[in-house]
């Protein structure tokens, strides 16, 4: 073949050279760190995550307690369910009624919280995107029937959902993440359908198929990587839902029947009581989720900008 | 069918004057400085003429219309003047500018379907733009809205007049935003690309009622496309675009028989056409006007053109007259001659 | 090996348009494409043109397989591949390629050039990594742009830029037949030109044979040598590019001519245009007799609407489906013996 074709493109010097390549993970992530909401968002999701996973050694005190350690101590301090001792210098946030360190109990409570929300839209995402991919790429009466089961799940509201498959399957920690997971299946499914759909309608779609692709492969390996942007920035909105759903199927004692476990949901649920005496029981754990939903949805909110086409004005 | 001849011209003719017009749009970032789409534009359009702004897509033809009409962001640099009968646009409130929107000043759009508003019937569209300028109360409104849709060549238009856009065809949409524009009888109309959207033959039918409307209401009408057939079937002048500025002015027959900018010479020659020979092959002009280079050192077209000389890189390139009259203006130092073409 | 490359018969296209509302059960369908019939020797390139709804589109992708195909038979270099499945399909992609009209849709945003331009060659089992971006590399190379933007990515490109890619992934597999589906329509007049320009040399260089589907009918008049006019889902008129342009004998082909806008004020000056009636119909309405005649100037009281006219020689290489075709012609050689051609006056309707 020779160059028959005059290049008055000047043979192909692209035209835009100071954009750089798209679609690699750094470019995001400097896009993301161009908007306050995703420095913010990213600094609070890194510094739980940190939190986390340094617990044992930023904590004052090792967690879990021995049986019966913290009722010594609570004997010790002279401590009863009407008295729970302020801040000090050995406890910056006091103690709890059982006699815990308070910032202990917040600092662990981050894995507990991370850790479920994590698996628990991982299930979501896992499943969800499995059914969306199957409505949204075959279509005909699979996708009917996934979109009406969809229906059906959505009609019903997701706590309730929750405490209906965690009182099916035991209350534990387990059980509260697959039944989060569940109740979040519909949005995941809705949306990688709604997106495959509007990609099955581009030219590029076609062309696959026209050098003689197979249908799971066009669907897959050409459709998914485009449909997949809305998907990563809605799980990590969902990951501060399921911060807060964790600590509301805690709140109504459906995760652990243990009581001095270190979780933020139980912590208020435990601070209820003494609400008036001591608000820091309350405050504490409270604030701990509010600003962990928080740095999800502000993480997700600049993910969107970048990865999410259709939220984008131009 | 060709434009009506234009009216005889006096001076308190003068319509629409712009005058080194600069339009800026934002830069993505803080330290970008933005996007120049219209750089320096200057033209007139007379009561009942037709001024054709051509050029291809970028070229800023859209920006100068919105900028004309004041329906820029409030984030778009706007900077030059635009005196609209006399009485001057840029930097006028928005109240003030919404007064005469609509009223002397009206504007079509490529897509009717986005618009016109899809949640409120034809009807109280136009309903609403009557009694705003026209002071109608809404019996007689609803009346002239009939009407205004028979004028515009809509069959059964009592029928039509309650329905919503959707609800119709492209061509019958486009026919609606013109009976809007049309409703107060503007002194000038924008049109915007008015065809673009339209299969060929309705595109045809759209033109003739654009003309005609304008040469029954002695109406000016600034014409922006990038589609040198539809020029020559409407337009009395031509101004050509590119990279935001007019490279070269003339009449009609002017800028078809003896274009003198390369650029322009270059459009024409690769257009396909229907009439006469066959060629095998079209002229082409290389690249792209998509990575074309600013105004700052010299000709922006200079990249491109095969008859680009040293003196193209002159830092200050003006539109002047050539030819015997002020009518044709150009803005090259290496201009093809009279005779070439 | 036949002399034709490609033979369409009766192809029909239907298309859902309304389903149920909780079991998605189709409950009514439009033609799209009505039993169309067109033939595309070896090595020359035909011309689709129709307004938008015409069927053009769709009867592109029919043939190429890509569009579930209703009813007719299409015949691609002498074997029936109506109903070709599976691993003959596959293998007969190869022969068969496609170019887009949207440069910025066409390519995967996702992918860069290199995977772009391999990918065909993968598809169909060549799995030499250095061969194959050899090949991709001369394909770019035959399309105008260096082999230099194999790892760049789509949206770096301009428009002009993208639809050249385009027809690159098109020809690397090196088909005999090359489908273009508006290839020009969605880029810049200069840029047009160019890639007009590109697919004459290409069909050249590589001996294609091409279907040009398009509503221009001067970029078809540049690229195709013979031209069928589709109107509602079927050919109103059929010849040879350099007769249709001058003695169009369907009155639907003469008002599309005269519509179209020609880069000339003294041509324009001297034009008449002829207005048709009303809206196209839509192709969810049957007709009993011609399809035109709702917005036809000639139309007879009852004939036309009873008797659909069927696609008849009138000419070597001339078809037209109108009843009165001969009239026509008989009317637009005496109106017109003073005019250049292409610019046809109409006659006063009958």
């Amino acid at each position: 073949m020779s160059a028959i074709a005059q290049a008055p493109e000047a043979a192909g010097t692209p035209a835009k050279k100071d954009k750089p390549s798209q679609g690699s993970f750094r470019r995001v992530v400097r896009q993301v760190l161009r908007q306050p909401a995703g420095i913010f968002g990213l600094a609070i999701v890194l510094l739980v995550i940190l939190v986390a996973i340094f617990a044992p050694f930023l904590a004052p005190y090792k967690l879990p307690y021995l049986p019966g350690q913290a009722s010594e101590w609570a004997k010790e301090l002279g401590l009863n369910a009407e008295h729970v001792p302020g801040p000090s210098a050995a406890h910056p946030l006091g103690l709890d009624s059982y006699g815990q360190d308070l910032l202990t109990q917040i600092i662990y409570g981050a894995r507990q919280t991370i850790v479920i929300g994590v698996v628990s839209t991982g299930i979501g995402l896992a499943i969800g995107a499995f059914l969306g991919l199957l409505a949204g790429g075959l279509g005909g009466k699979i996708d009917t029937a996934i979109m009406r089961l969809m229906d059906i799940m959505l009609s019903i509201p997701a706590l309730l959902l929750a405490i209906s498959i965690v009182s099916i399957m035991d209350r534990s920690p387990t059980a509260v993440m697959v039944a989060i997971g569940i109740s979040q299946v519909p949005i995941f499914t809705r949306l990688l359908r709604g997106s495959l759909l509007g990609e099955r309608r581009r030219d590029y779609v076609l062309a696959a198929s026209s050098l003689g692709l197979r249908r799971p492969a066009i669907v897959t390996m050409e459709m998914m990587p485009n449909a997949a942007g809305p998907l990563i920035v809605q799980a990590t909105l969902m990951l501060a839902t399921a911060v807060n759903s964790v600590a509301a199927l805690s709140f109504l004692g459906l995760s652990t029947s243990e009581p001095t476990a270190a979780e933020w949901g139980l912590m208020l649920v435990k601070a209820q009581s003494r609400l008036g005496s001591a608000p820091i029981l309350a405050f504490a754990p409270g604030c701990a989720i509010a600003i962990t939903a928080l740095g999800f949805t502000l993480l997700g909110e600049a993910l969107r900008e970048q990865l999410d086409p259709k939220s984008r004005p131009r | 069918m060709s434009p009506a001849p234009v009216p005889a011209r006096t001076h308190g003719d003068l319509l629409l004057s712009v005058r080194d017009l600069h339009v800026t749009f934002p830069g993505h970032t803080r330290k970008a400085t933005g996007t120049k789409a219209v750089v320096g534009v200057s033209f007139d359009v007379h009561a009942g003429e037709i001024l054709a702004l051509v050029g291809e897509s970028g070229c800023g033809k859209s920006a100068t219309a919105l900028a004309v009409m004041g329906l820029h962001g409030p984030d778009v640099k706007i900077s030059g003047a635009v005196e609209f009968d006399g009485v001057p646009m840029v930097g006028r409130s928005e109240r003030e500018l919404s007064r005469v929107r609509g009223k002397q000043l009206s504007m079509i759009f490529q897509d009717p379907l986005t618009a016109l508003n899809p949640v409120i019937t034809v009807e109280k569209q136009l309903v609403e733009v009557l009694v705003r300028h026209e002071q109608l109360d809404r019996k007689e409104a609803r009346a002239r809205s009939v009407d205004l849709l028979r004028q515009v060549g809509i069959p059964d238009p009592q029928k039509r007049v309650k329905d919503y856009p959707h609800q119709l065809s492209g061509g019958m949409r486009q026919r609606v935003m013109i009976a809007i524009a049309m409703a107060c009888n503007p002194h000038l109309l924008i049109a915007d690309e008015p065809t673009t959207a339209l299969d060929t033959t309705i595109q045809a039918e759209i033109l003739d009622l654009i003309l005609e409307l304008a040469t029954e209401r002695a109406m000016a009408l600034l014409l922006i496309t990038h589609d040198l057939g539809v020029v020559a079937q409407t337009a009395h002048r031509v101004a050509v675009m590119y990279a935001g500025r007019i490279v070269e002015q003339a009449g009609r027959y002017e800028v078809f028989d003896q274009p003198r900018h390369r650029y322009t010479r270059g459009l024409l020659k690769s257009t396909p056409t229907l009439v006469g020979e066959a060629r095998d092959r079209l002229d082409t002009i290389p690249g792209s006007a998509f990575d074309a280079e600013p105004w700052d050192q010299g000709c922006a077209f200079a990249p491109r053109c095969d008859f680009a000389v040293p003196a193209c890189q002159a830092p200050k390139l003006d539109l002047v007259p050539v030819g015997s009259g002020d009518e044709h203006l150009l803005r090259c130092v290496n201009p093809a001659g009279e005779e070439e073409s | 090996m036949s002399d034709n490359l490609l033979e369409v018969t009766d192809l029909t296209v239907r298309y859902v348009s309304s389903r149920s509302l909780v079991l998605n059960r189709p409950t009514s369908h439009i033609t799209a494409v009505d039993k169309l019939s067109l033939t595309v020797p070896r090595g020359t390139s035909y011309g689709l043109v129709g307004e938008s709804g015409s069927g053009k589109s769709s009867a592109g992708r029919a043939l190429l397989r890509l569009e579930e195909i209703a009813g007719g038979q299409v015949v691609f270099d002498g074997q029936d591949i109506t109903n070709l499945s599976g691993e003959p399909l596959r293998q007969l992609r190869r022969r068969m390629q496609m170019v887009f009209q949207d440069p910025i849709g066409s390519l995967n945003p996702r992918q860069r050039i290199s995977t772009i331009l391999t990918k065909p060659l993968r598809v169909q089992g060549s799995h030499d990594r250095r061969e194959n971006l050899r090949r991709a590399g001369e394909a770019l190379e035959l399309v105008g742009l260096s082999k230099s933007v194999l790892d760049r990515w789509p949206h770096e490109f301009s428009g002009g830029q993208r639809q050249r890619i385009g027809i690159a992934r098109a020809v690397v597999l090196n088909p005999e037949l090359l489908v273009a589906d508006e290839p020009v329509s969605a880029l810049d007049v200069s840029v047009q030109a160019q890639i007009i320009n590109l697919l004459l040399d290409i069909k050249a260089e590589l001996n294609l044979t091409s279907l040009v589907i398009a509503h221009n009918l001067a970029v078809v008049r540049q690229l195709c040598e013979t031209v069928g006019v589709m109107y509602l889902g079927s050919l109103a008129e059929e010849a040879p590019a350099s007769q249709i342009f001058s003695t169009p004998a369907h009155p639907y082909t003469r008002a599309l001519l005269s519509a179209a806008p020609i880069p000339d004020p003294h041509v324009e000056d001297q034009r008449e245009r002829i207005v048709l009636e009303g809206d196209p119909p839509s192709p969810a309405q049957r007709h009993k007799g011609c399809k035109f005649v709702g917005r036809c100037a000639l139309r007879q009281p009852t004939r036309c609407a009873d008797e659909p006219p069927v696609l008849r020689e009138i000419g070597p290489g001339h078809r037209v489906a109108c009843h009165f075709a001969e009239l026509l012609l008989d009317e637009q050689a005496a109106a017109t013996a003073h005019l250049p051609s292409a610019l046809v006056t109409p006659p006063p309707a009958v």
